[in-house]
């Protein structure tokens, strides 16, 4: 079905970009040796998380609107046509995925930072005797030490492989859009809880439940191949 | 005995890479405060000024009037006392229970 689809996507998408993503700027927050700029830093980014959709996406349709917009305000200043970005099909996707990293980045990172804070410094010593660059210490001694944490993290989203953020979609969806904006939640919204036809969306929620329940045990087993560090 | 420290010249790359890390981090926070900037001008400003096209760095005139629109209406009070109960009641349920429910599962056997 079109809706399964637009979830698997959006979902599959947005794993792929925004799961390294707060890996890495938990890295570049922790090479900055400062401690106030690097606590200043850290505050900003996770500033977004606490904003309800209702009130980003009002933010992003003013952002992103054609006419007053300061996205297509600084595509006009190299040249490029103003795009309708959030009533063109092949945009939302994008839009979607940008969004959610947008405001999920600062808070996901803070586990990671946590966890990189509790690595030995005497490691990171041994390595600098041994001759070791910043590069080759943040790739060869922190990765490896957060490799737990990342692992549990992965394994939690794959559990909700199904289940996209209702808040985020329902907000940015217009009728233009709908083929691509229909993901499962809102569909049992506007089928389920809109025409009262709850056996349906009872239905389709214990069937998402049951996928994600079986993604978790599925991606628990492969990692288990992998590395020592799953759930159980 | 008062140790010399030896303060070791940084590395060429090690430099610049602290000069795009800070720059990056500076277009980053940029990008997540910039809205919230733009959205604080917009609920001060005239209908005229909201829809100029451009950068809103400031505004000249400021305006009360979104904030009296707003507060004029009966039911915020009734919303905002909804959004804060339930907020505090959630959190204080969650955590009360989420503790409590997670002392067996801590035990070993």
């Amino acid at each position: 079905m079109v809706v399964i689809r637009n979830s698997l996507v959006l979902n599959l998408a947005s794993l792929v970009f925004s799961f390294p993503t707060p890996i890495i700027l938990a890295l570049l927050i922790n090479e900055i040796k400062v401690f106030r700029i690097k606590k200043i830093f850290q505050t900003i980014s996770y500033l977004p998380y606490f904003l309800s959709w209702v009130v980003l996406a009002a933010i992003f349709t003013e952002l992103l609107s054609p006419q007053t917009g300061i996205v297509n305000y600084f595509l006009s200043l190299f040249g490029i046509e103003p795009v309708y970005f959030l009533a063109s099909k092949g945009w939302f996707r994008p839009v979607v995925i940008l969004t959610g990293i947008w405001q999920n980045v600062g808070w996901s990172s803070i586990l990671y930072l946590a966890s990189i804070a509790s690595i030995n410094p005497e490691l990171y010593e041994a390595a600098e005797i041994d001759g070791a660059t910043r590069f080759h210490r943040a790739l060869h001694i922190t990765l490896p030490s957060i490799t737990p944490v990342v692992v549990f993290c992965l394994i939690m989203s794959m559990g909700s492989l199904l289940r996209t953020n209702f808040e985020q979609i329902f907000n940015l969806q217009n009728p233009s859009i709908m083929e691509v904006a229909e993901v499962i939640d809102t569909y049992v919204y506007h089928v389920g809880l809109v025409s009262a036809n709850y056996g349906f969306s009872t239905a389709i929620s214990l069937f998402m439940n049951l996928v994600g329940i079986a993604m978790l045990f599925i991606a628990n087993n492969v990692i288990k191949k992998f590395s020592e560090y799953t759930l159980w | 005995m008062k140790q010399k420290s030896k303060l070791r010249k940084a590395s060429v790359g090690s430099r610049v890479f602290d000069f795009f890390n800070y720059g990056f981090m500076i277009v980053f926070c940029i990008t997540i405060l910039y809205p919230l900037w733009n959205l604080v001008l917009l609920s001060f400003s005239t209908a005229t000024d909201s829809q100029r096209l451009g950068i809103h760095i400031w505004i000249d005139t400021w305006i009360l009037d979104a904030y009296r629109y707003v507060f004029s209406q009966s039911m915020i009070i009734n919303a905002y006392m909804n959004s804060i109960f339930r907020a505090a009641g959630a959190t204080i349920l969650m955590v009360i229970t989420s503790s409590l429910g997670a002392y067996p599962l801590s035990k070993k056997e």
